[in-house]
């Protein structure tokens, strides 16, 4: 089992907290979305200067390098991306 | 070398990317496993099939993982085909290629690395037929 979830889980959560529903209830696939292992790529750089914006239905999703996730502009959740806990 | 044009070379190599892109993560390499262990046209239960047996990942955490990022990249290299209730999945069209290359690691196993085997239950198997 791995203790740390990652950056897709992340996202998933707080789109289901967003929308008051569980993640198993989420009709699409994230994947359809956006580039899942582009995101997790992101999620392992030791720079954290950037950030990633993209469109799921009905919302707009911001991920930054800290492992903030912002859907439509309101902060959800900070995800513990793997290099940032190896730095602390 | 005659004989092929230089879009079909184009469009191997892309073939090439497009298997090792989809084969990039464990979960993904283990399903492509269990479907060439099991029988052609089997359906296999999700995410059971997936989950390497030498390392459990949660099985609520795989079943995401599956659904928002695996299953995708694997149907759209046509590897395999999957449906969401229940959640399994079958061989698809270019399975065939993804197996291929599965295989011939397996059947190399004991000239693998130990970097690369060591602690991978199917490559240890593998070695130990190879190597009786």
């Amino acid at each position: 089992m791995t203790a740390r979830r990652d950056l897709t889980l992340e996202i998933v959560d707080a789109l289901a907290t967003t929308e008051h529903r569980a993640p198993q209830e989420l009709e699409y696939s994230l994947h359809e979305h956006v580039d899942t292992d582009a995101l997790q790529a992101l999620a392992s750089m030791d720079r954290t200067d950037w950030e990633l914006t993209f469109h799921v239905p009905d919302h707009q999703v911001t991920v930054t390098g800290d492992g903030s996730i912002h859907v439509d502009g309101t902060l959800v959740s900070v995800a513990d991306l793997p290099d940032r806990q190896q730095l602390q | 070398m005659s004989g092929t044009s230089t879009s079909d070379k184009r469009r191997m190599i892309e073939r090439w990317d497009t298997i090792f892109r989809a084969l990039t993560a464990e979960p993904r390499r283990q399903l492509v496993v269990s479907l060439l262990e099991a029988p052609p046209e089997r359906e296999l239960s999700l995410p059971e099939a997936a989950n390497p047996p030498y390392l459990l990942q949660d099985p609520e955490s795989l079943y995401s993982e599956l659904i928002h990022s695996h299953l995708p990249f694997l149907e759209d290299a046509g590897l395999i085909e999957w449906e969401r209730e229940p959640l399994c999945a079958k061989r698809g069209p270019q399975f065939e290629e993804a197996a291929t290359v599965i295989e011939a690691i397996q059947q190399n196993a004991s000239t693998l690395p130990p970097s690369l085997r060591e602690g991978c239950q199917r490559l240890e198997e593998q070695e130990r037929r190879q190597n009786p």
